[in-house]
């Protein structure tokens, strides 16, 4: 069974393209440049595991990892503007939720939210960052 | 005298191994979500420090790259995502298998549980001095 690292990441990238106030986005192995002064975030998928969901043949995998959203705001302007946005990213990848995504080939994809964390934040100067941990699973 | 021999069923034997394999994901997990603010923390201009973390099983070898002759100003985040794809690959293997030994030389090392965080970039103590990234890591993770 081919895996669908490609599908959870879609489905994933494609959730946090669409919530509202989420500023340009800097996506794995695509060229950025960051402004400075100007918000941006960006993100890590970090798969985890691989793993029978039962004992037998052919069975269902369960698929296990983290979507790191990173929040970049000016430094020297307080927490709030990246505090803002990690509290926009973990609203929308709130635990226990499901994110639904539909490939080109017409197959759905359900990725459940198992947790969604933040972390304290630092300084990348001159930026200000705040990361956010979203821990997801989903069978296949 | 002779030592009896104790038989596990086959039952209990794939019940171990599956609680093994929890207790793998279980470290793995935790090592990753050290190994994303080890990547953030670390400055990025060549991306040879970010580049030279290892995760060990022992505090011989790791990476080493030197930022002398290489372009400046690299892409942060593609650095740093390199950075931290070569940890989790570390993390499987050594929590898995182990890593392989080597000879000590001079870095930087955070300890986790019965595992390190090394860089031995020949800059790491350098920057390690300008930036306290163990101490960025200590303050988000604890000892």
């Amino acid at each position: 069974m081919a895996s669908i690292y490609r599908d959870i990441r879609a489905a994933l990238e494609t959730k946090l393209a669409a919530v509202s106030g989420i500023p340009a986005i800097s996506h794995e192995n695509v060229s950025f440049d960051r402004t400075n002064g100007t918000s941006y975030v960006e993100t890590f998928f970090v798969p985890q595991s691989r793993r029978p969901a039962v004992r037998g043949l052919n069975p269902q995998q369960r698929y296990n990892g983290v979507f790191t959203v990173v929040c970049y705001a000016a430094e020297g302007n307080g927490p709030g503007t990246a505090d803002e946005l990690a509290d926009k990213v973990l609203e929308a990848f709130e635990a226990t939720t499901d994110v639904s995504y539909t490939n080109t080939q017409g197959e759905t994809f359900v990725v459940s939210i198992d947790y969604a964390e933040r972390e304290g934040g630092g300084l990348d100067t001159p930026f200000y960052y705040v990361p956010v941990n979203i821990g997801f699973y989903i069978y296949n | 005298m002779a030592v009896p021999k104790l038989k596990v069923s086959p039952a209990l034997k794939a019940k171990l191994a599956e609680i093994d394999e929890m207790l793998e994901d279980a470290v793995e997990r935790k090592m990753t979500d050290v190994a994303r603010t080890v990547v953030l923390a670390s400055p990025v201009d060549t991306g040879a420090f970010v580049n030279s973390w290892s995760f060990k099983d022992n505090l011989g070898g790791g990476r080493s790259k030197s930022s002398d002759n290489k372009p400046r100003g690299r892409d942060k985040g593609a650095e740093r995502g390199k950075g931290l794809n070569s940890l989790v690959n570390d993390i499987k293997k050594t929590v898995e298998v182990g890593s392989p030994g080597g000879s000590v030389r001079e870095g930087i090392a955070l300890q986790a549980g019965n595992y390190y965080f090394i860089n031995r970039a020949p800059h790491a103590i350098e920057v390690e001095r300008k930036k306290q990234i163990v101490d960025k890591i200590i303050r988000q993770h604890g000892r």
